[in-house]
C-alpha cells in the first residue's frame, strides 16, 4: 500500500483514539487541528515507523509530542499574559476548558492534572485510555515494568490527593 | 471517612467519557490528507530531478575549474608583453573633452583629486564622490561591494545602475552607488554617496542634476523616460496602476485640483518589508513640463484643516497591512491633489528608503 493509502486508513481506523487523547491530555475539545497535525506528521514520517510497532501507538506518541509542544508554547503565552495583567490566578497545571460529566469526574480529571508529568502520562494513558501496558510501553518508549510501576505510584498519589478531598465519600454514594 | 481502594479509582477513571469526532471534521482531515497524495507524487519527481541536477552541477564545475586552469597557463607565461592595460577610466576621460557637473547643496562641498575625480566632502570627512570609470572598472567596483540591491533606474536622462552597498561601518552605514554611462563616449560615471550623511532621497536629488558635458555643450542622454506606468490586475483590488510585484495604486481617474482618494499598494518579499518598515510614508511628485516637485499629498482631507504635505507620518515598524488574497504586503489609504495638470511621477519613499516610483496622466 502506497504511503498516502496507508495514512487515510490509519485515520479510518484510528481518529477516535488521537481524538480522545488529545482531548484528555490537551484538556480541551479543540482539538481537531491537532488531529490532522497528527496524521500529516505520521504521512511525513513514515519512513521511522518500519512496522516495528503498532501503528495505533506510533500515533498517539506523535500526538502526545505535538501536545506536549503545544502546551509548552500556550504556557509561554500565557505566562505572558499573566505577568501582564496581575499574577492573581491559582496555578493550575493544565488549562482547562474541557467541561466533564459531573463534578466528580471533574475533581478527579483535576487530581489527574495536578500529577507530576510522567504520573500524569502513565495515569491518561492507561487509566482514563484503557490502554495496555505493552501498548502504554510502546507509547512511552518505557520498559513495561516501569509502566506497571509507575502506574501503581501514580493511583497512591491520586488517592491521596482525593481522600484529602473527601473524593471517596461521593464515591461510595454512588457504588452502593 | 471511607477507604477509597485502587479499585475504585482505576475503574472509574475507565469511565471517562469517549468522544467521537464527527463526520464533517472527519470528511475536512480526510480531504486534507488526499493531498498528500499529489505531493508524494511531485516529492518522488523531485528526487529524481535532485539526482540529475547534481550531476550537471558536477560536471559545470570540473568544466569551469579546468578552463581556468587553461585560462591561467595560457595568461601567466607573456602577460608582461602581451595584456598591456586598457587606459583607466581616468586616462580615458582626461584624454576626452567631456566633463561633468553635479548640483551640490549647501551640506557639502566638491573637492576635487589629484586625478580628475572628485569627493563630496562634509566636515572634513569624506561623503561621496565621483569617479570615471571605464567598463572594466566598473564591474570591479561593484564586484567588490557587499551588493544588496542592483537595478537599472528608469527615469534618468543616461542609461544608470543603481547599487546598494552594504558596510556597516562605524562611519558609513551603506553607500549608494549610482554608475551613468556616458552615451558619447565608452565612460562610465560612478556617484556614490555614503548613508546616514546622504539618504536615499537626497542622494536621488542629486544624482538626478547629473550631466554630461562634451565640448562645452551639454550631453542629451536618452529623452527621459516618461512612459506612463502600466496597469495590471490582481485578484482582489481589480486594475491597479503602476509596476506589477512592485507598486500600485487604486482609486478614480486622475484630475488636476481635486482631492481624491487613492490607496497605495505595496508588493515583494523580505527586503520590501525592510523598506516598508523604515517610517515615513512619502510621495515627491515631479511634473514632466517644469520639472519641479511638488506635494500631492493630502493630509485632514474635507476638513477646514486640509493641506499639502510631503509625507504621512509613521512610525518604524509599524504594523503591515497587507492582503494575502492579493500578495500585497501592505496598503496605504491616502488623498492626492495635483496642482495641474500633465504627466507626474511620483517617487514614493519610507523614512529614507526609495520604494519606486509610478508615472500618471492627470488629466
Amino acid at each position: 500500500m502506497k504511503n498516502h493509502e496507508l495514512i487515510k486508513r490509519w485515520f479510518i481506523d484510528y481518529h477516535n483514539d488521537i481524538y480522545n487523547f488529545l482531548i484528555y491530555y490537551m484538556g480541551t475539545k479543540d482539538v481537531e487541528d491537532i488531529v490532522q497535525d497528527v496524521f500529516i506528521k505520521g504521512f511525513n514520517h513514515m519512513n521511522h515507523f518500519e512496522g516495528r510497532s503498532d501503528p495505533k501507538t506510533w500515533l498517539i506518541s506523535i500526538a502526545r509530542n505535538i501536545a506536549i509542544d503545544h502546551t509548552r508554547k500556550k504556557k509561554r503565552q500565557q505566562q505572558l499574559l499573566l505577568n501582564l495583567v496581575n499574577r492573581f490566578s491559582e496555578k493550575e497545571k493544565v488549562p482547562q476548558d474541557l467541561v466533564l460529566e459531573n463534578e466528580r469526574k471533574m475533581e478527579l480529571y483535576q487530581a489527574i492534572n495536578q500529577l507530576k508529568p510522567s504520573y500524569r502520562d502513565v495515569a491518561i494513558l492507561r487509566g482514563v485510555m484503557d490502554y495496555t501496558p505493552e501498548e502504554t510501553s510502546q507509547i512511552l518508549n518505557w520498559k513495561i515494568s516501569k509502566v506497571n510501576l509507575t502506574y501503581h505510584r501514580a493511583i497512591q498519589s491520586l488517592k491521596k490527593k482525593l481522600e484529602a478531598e473527601k473524593w471517596s465519600d461521593y464515591i461510595e454514594t454512588i457504588n452502593e | 471517612m471511607k477507604r477509597l481502594t485502587n479499585e475504585n479509582l482505576t475503574s472509574e477513571m475507565k469511565k471517562f467519557h469517549r468522544y467521537r469526532m464527527d463526520a464533517d471534521q472527519k470528511n475536512a482531515i480526510l480531504g486534507n490528507l488526499a493531498k498528500l497524495e499529489e505531493k508524494e507524487k511531485i516529492k518522488s519527481a523531485a528526487a529524481f530531478y535532485k539526482a540529475v541536477l547534481s550531476i550537471v552541477v558536477l560536471v559545470f564545475f570540473l568544466a569551469s575549474a579546468s578552463f581556468f586552469a587553461l585560462d591561467h597557463t595560457k595568461e601567466t607565461p607573456g602577460s608582461p608583453g602581451t595584456s598591456q592595460k586598457a587606459d583607466t577610466g581616468i586616462d580615458l576621460y582626461k584624454q576626452s573633452d567631456e566633463f561633468f557637473t553635479i548640483q551640490v547643496n549647501e551640506d557639502f562641498t566638491l573637492k576635487e583629486n589629484k586625478d580628475g575625480s572628485v569627493r563630496f566632502e562634509a566636515e572634513g570627512k569624506t561623503v561621496g564622490g565621483i569617479e570615471p570609470l571605464n567598463e572594466e572598472e566598473m564591474v570591479k567596483s561593484m564586484n567588490k561591494q557587499n551588493l544588496f540591491i542592483k537595478e537599472e533606474l528608469a527615469g534618468y536622462q543616461y542609461p544608470t545602475t543603481f547599487t546598494l552597498d552594504h558596510q556597516k561601518t562605524m562611519e558609513v552605514i551603506q553607500i549608494l552607488h549610482y554608475y551613468f554611462t556616458s552615451p558619447e563616449s565608452s565612460l562610465n560615471y560612478h556617484v556614490y554617496f555614503y548613508t546616514p550623511f546622504f539618504t536615499e532621497e537626497s542622494a536621488d536629488d542629486i544624482a538626478r542634476s547629473f550631466e554630461i558635458y562634451k565640448d562645452g555643450k551639454v550631453v542629451k542622454g536618452k529623452e527621459e523616460d516618461w512612459s506612463l506606468s502600466k496597469e495590471f490586475s490582481t485578484d482582489t483590488f481589480g486594475v491597479l496602476v503602476g509596476e506589477k510585484d512592485s507598486l500600485g495604486i487604486s482609486g478614480p481617474a486622475f484630475a488636476a485640483d481635486q482631492t481624491d482618494k487613492y490607496i497605495w499598494h505595496f508588493f515583494g518579499g523580505h527586503n520590501e518589508v525592510e523598506t516598508l518598515s523604515s517610517g515615513d510614508f512619502k510621495v515627491t511628485a515631479i511634473n514632466k513640463e517644469s520639472g519641479e516637485k511638488e506635494m500631492v499629498l493630502v493630509e485632514s482631507a474635507g476638513t477646514e484643516k486640509e493641506e499639502l504635505v510631503w509625507k504621512y507620518d509613521f512610525p518604524k515598524n509599524s504594523p503591515l497591512t497587507g492582503d494575502p488574497n492579493s500578495g500585497s504586503i501592505h496598503s496605504i489609504p491616502s488623498n492626492m491633489k495635483f496642482s495641474k495638470p500633465g504627466i507626474w511621477r511620483l517617487d514614493v519613499f519610507f523614512g529614507t528608503k526609495r520604494f519606486g516610483n509610478i508615472i500618471v496622466e492627470v488629466k
